[in-house]
Parts: structure tokens; C-alpha cells; sequence
């Protein structure tokens, strides 16, 4: 039961709510997990981040992982977040190499990087990785919401 | 009572679609195995391949991990809900710090990050913390070998300043793999040091060096030259390999198959033939050219660029200036590495190298120096 690669639907107040997850947490990386309908983003929700480096590693911590479960039990599609606090918002050989886990699983991330005063501000993509292809997804931001 | 078994996206290709399915088990450990019997492909999602579950693979009895409950010995008894969830984790290799430790790496086409990674998976040992293991363990850990490995038995010595730049003035006295391993901390944190305070010797060479992906030769006397040759040799291990005299220098690299330090010098010299270097004095700078250049080529062994010293040794007079390449080949009659060997064990080095030497062998090796 896989999604379309189409585009992706996100609520600006979703994207501001990674963010400031994001900002929160460096400079070590964090993560989250969204629920997806029918390619609308209907909620995010942030976990914490269990790797025993958080400066350059994630993993989604054991005890929110079960979210997963709720949110297909709702009939909604299981996606994730995660950040890049200094590197570009693009999977790393090792973002490849664990989506192995999760081939095709939409993967939102957040890269850091420019997020500086005088600089261009966080960048936001989203991706599906079938190893060791990454396709881009295109993001519609909905500035209303 | 039957327990529902909730089998996340990824798995249900094996499934035939199903996100939930039902068991009959006693404990988490039979509901896997009849997962496992009943879905072809489970086991090899779920285990490695010493039968043992996956790390990444969470199980989860109603909202509790195995891991805070008994493992895969927790007991079920009907009604449950279990759920197998695969780790969701990713990360960059480096970290920022790294980032902007390595930048110049980065920026190079033949390095970059790919290729530093390789240089931080690698596990280097140095034999011998001196002249020339100085240098080579500056340059290996400044450029990010993950791991050095450093043998020396050792203590610093003030007539060792003069050339051993791993050691400063107030590490007189101290032992020299543990100045070594406080030099390389200031200099790369990132560098895990493994220091072995210890003679390197046929007991305990072969553990040592299985250790390890390269050998860099640090030694200076013949007993260990041969040692750290014959070992490397049977273990098949590449060896980087470095000596200096007084004003000259050489550098090569002995890969399995292609050669190796009796091929070139089948016998040691008569003992008190070549002067050791506190007896006949060495410039200090000497060991930091040629100690830089058995990094620099195990550097290129590990990134797998340009074109090694494999099959060559370079010679280098630090008076004239002039760099000299000999060809070397492997002799195919060489005891150790030949087509036929008679050395297949570490034997007692001190007491080859005390032994006189057969005229035959004598010759021989003239003919292939010359060469």
C-alpha cells in the first residue's frame, strides 16, 4: 500500500512546526513523524531522537515509534521527518542506507544549514527513497492553514 | 486466545497485503517462528545471520518494547496486540565539527566525503611510536584515520626530541605509546588511538596485526624488520615499509603477491654491520620526510588513488637531493612469499639475525640491490 510519487500537500503551520523543532534541537538532529491522506499532510508529530550521537545521527526513540501503529490504524500513511542542522537537506549515504527500512516512505527533511541571521532561512524537501534512487517530491505549501 | 500480530508497510509485500494477522504463540520467540514458517522471506527481515533478532527491529507487546519486558522470552497469553516496527534512523557520517575539520578533503574530487569515510572506517597500526612513526602518526591522524594502532615497549628519551615529533620535552620518562596517544588526541579527537605497550614478537604479532588493515613499519633493527615482514606476509597483510641511514631514505609498499623484504634482502646483514642509529647518528629531519611518505602511501592505499610504491622503492639522498626508483619483483624462490615456501610460521628473529650469513645468500643479494 504505497503512495503515488506526486506531489505533497503541508499546512505552513506543519512546515513552522518542524522548524521550530528543528531550531529547538540543534545543533543536534531531529525527528518526527507525519500522517499522510491521500497525499495531504493531516498531522506531524515529534518524537524523540534515541541515537546514541544526536549531533549526526537519528533514530525515531523505541517508545514513540509505536505512533506508527495509530496512525495506520487510523487509515492514514506513515511518514517521517528528521533534520540536517549543518549539511544540506538531501538524504546521506546513511539516510539511504536505513531507508532500506522504509523504502518509499515520504521523507520530509529540514536543512539548517542557511538558517543564520542574514541568511537565506531553513530549507524544506521532501524525498522518497527506494535504495539507493531518491526521488524528489514536490511540496505545496498551504500558507492558509 | 489468539494474539494479532500488526506487520508495518515495509513487511506486507511478504504478507500478501495483510497489516494484521493472527498467532497462536506462547511467547514472543514462537510468534516470530511461526511468522517465520508461515511467510517466506520473514526470517531474513527479522534476524541476522546468526539467528539473532536485528537491532533495528523493534517488537513491541501492546505498547512495550521486548527489550523492557523479557525479550524474545516474554510470554503471551492471548489477546495481545504485537507489533514488529523497523527502526526509523539516518544521520550524516560526519559530524560538523568534522565537516569543517576535513574541508579540504571534501573539496578534493579524488577524497570528498566518500572518501573520507574510508579513511575514518581504516585501522592503521603503526609498529614502533619513534623517528619515523611519528610523523606518519601525525600526518594518518590529522587527515582522519579512524583507527591507530601503536606498538612500542618504549619510554621517551631526550636524544629522541631531536626527531621524534609525537613526543615533546616534558614526556621524558613518559612511555611512548601514551605520549603518542596525548599528541594525537590534541591534534584529531576523532582519532580512536590503540596503543600496545608492548615488543612486538612472534607471540604476539599475528593477533596484533589481524587487527589491523595496513601496517606501517616504524622499526629500527633487523630482527623486527623481518618479524613485521614475515607476518605480514602470512597474514596478508599490505606493509608500508620505511628505513632511513644517517642521510638516505626508503620507502615502499609490500602488497600480498607482489614481494616483500626478503625477496629484496633474503638475509639480514652480520650483526654490527649497519649501524643503528645512535650509533652512527641520524638527521633529524630525516625520519619526518620519509615517515610522511609511508603516510602519504598508505593515505593512497586507503582512497585506492594514484599509483603506489608497489613494486618500487624509492630511494632518497637528503644531501643531493635526488629521489632514485629501483623496480623490485618478486622472487619467486623467496622462503616466505615464493611459489614454494618454507616459511609457513613466525620463527626466532634475534637468533636469524645473529647468524652468519651463506656466501650464496650474500650474492644474491648484491645482484638484486644492484638491480
Amino acid at each position: 500500500m504505497s503512495l503515488p510519487v506526486g506531489a505533497i500537500a503541508i499546512a505552513r503551520s506543519q512546515v513552522d512546526a518542524i522548524v521550530a523543532h528543528a531550531r529547538a534541537g540543534a545543533p543536534d538532529e531531529v525527528c518526527g513523524v507525519v500522517a499522510v491522506r491521500d497525499g495531504v499532510v493531516v498531522s506531524v508529530m515529534a518524537t524523540r531522537n534515541a541515537a546514541a550521537t544526536p549531533r549526526n545521527r537519528f533514530e525515531i526513540d523505541a517508545r514513540d515509534l509505536m505512533r506508527i501503529v495509530d496512525v495506520e490504524r487510523e487509515g492514514l500513511d506513515v511518514g517521517f521527518y528528521h533534520s540536517h542542522p549543518v549539511s544540506v537537506a538531501y538524504p546521506s549515504a546513511t539516510d539511504i542506507g536505513f531507508a532500506e527500512l522504509w523504502p518509499g516512505a515520504l521523507q520530509l527533511m529540514v536543512s539548517l544549514r542557511h538558517d543564520l541571521p542574514g541568511g537565506a532561512g531553513p530549507e524544506f524537501h521532501a524525498y522518497r527513497i527506494f535504495p539507493p534512487r531518491v526521488d524528489e517530491v514536490a511540496i505545496a505549501i498551504d500558507e492558509g492553514r | 486466545m489468539s494474539v494479532k500480530v500488526y506487520i508495518p508497510t515495509p513487511f506486507r509485500a511478504l504478507t500478501g497485503g495483510q497489516a494484521r494477522v493472527e498467532t497462536d504463540a506462547h511467547d514472543v520467540k514462537g510468534l516470530l517462528g511461526d511468522l517465520e514458517t508461515r511467510f517466506p522471506g520473514m526470517r531474513d527481515r527479522l534476524r541476522d545471520e546468526h539467528g539473532a533478532l536485528h537491532r533495528f527491529i523493534n517488537v513491541y507487546v501492546n505498547s512495550e518494547e521486548i527489550s523492557e519486558l523479557q525479550g524474545e522470552a516474554t510470554t503471551l497469553h492471548g489477546g495481545e496486540e504485537v507489533s514488529i516496527i523497523p527502526a526509523v534512523a539516518g544521520g550524516s557520517a560526519f559530524t560538523p565539527e568534522e565537516v569543517k575539520r576535513y574541508s579540504r578533503h571534501f573539496l578534493l574530487q579524488d577524497v570528498g566525503p566518500s572518501g573520507q569515510r574510508k579513511l575514518k572506517n581504516a585501522r592503521v597500526l603503526l609498529i614502533g611510536a619513534g623517528g619515523l612513526g611519528s610523523p606518519a602518526g601525525l600526518y594518518l591522524a590529522a587527515v582522519g584515520v579512524g583507527t591507530l594502532g601503536l606498538i612500542d615497549f618504549d619510554v621517551v628519551d631526550h636524544s629522541n626530541l631531536q626527531r621524534q615529533v609525537l613526543h615533546f620535552t616534558d614526556r621524558v620518562g613518559e612511555l611512548k605509546v601514551e605520549s603518542a596517544r596525548k599528541t594525537v588526541g590534541m591534534l584529531n579527537p576523532n582519532v580512536k588511538v590503540e596503543a600496545h605497550n608492548a615488543i612486538l614478537d612472534s607471540s604476539n604479532a599475528f593477533e596484533l596485526f589481524r587487527e589491523y588493515d595496513y601496517v606501517l613499519n616504524g622499526v629500527d633493527n633487523f630482527p623486527a624488520r623481518y618479524l613485521a615482514n614475515d607476518a605480514a606476509v602470512l597474514l596478508g597483510k599490505t606493509l608500508i615499509d620505511g628505513g632511513i641511514n644517517q642521510f638516505e631514505g626508503q620507502v615502499t609498499v609490500y602488497k600480498p603477491g607482489t614481494g616483500c623484504y626478503r625477496c629484496l634482502y633474503p638475509a639480514p646483514p652480520p650483526p654490527g654491520a649497519v649501524p643503528s642509529c645512535a650509533e652512527a647518528g641520524v638527521l633529524g629531519v630525516l625520519p619526518g620526510i620519509v615517515g610522511s611518505m609511508q603516510a602519504l602511501e598508505t593515505i593512497k592505499q586507503i582512497l585506492g588513488i594514484g599509483e603506489p610504491l608497489v613494486g618500487r622503492l624509492l630511494l632518497f639522498d637528503a644531501l643531493s637531493m635526488e629521489f632514485r626508483t629501483l623496480k623490485l619483483r618478486r622472487d619467486k624462490g623467496c622462503p616466505v612469499c615464493g611459489d614454494n615456501p618454507t616459511i609457513t610460521e613466525l620463527i626466532d628473529y634475534h637468533e636469524f639475525c645473529g647468524a652468519p650469513v651463506p656466501v650464496e645468500l650474500e650474492e644474491q643479494r648484491a645482484h638484486v640491490a644492484v638491480h
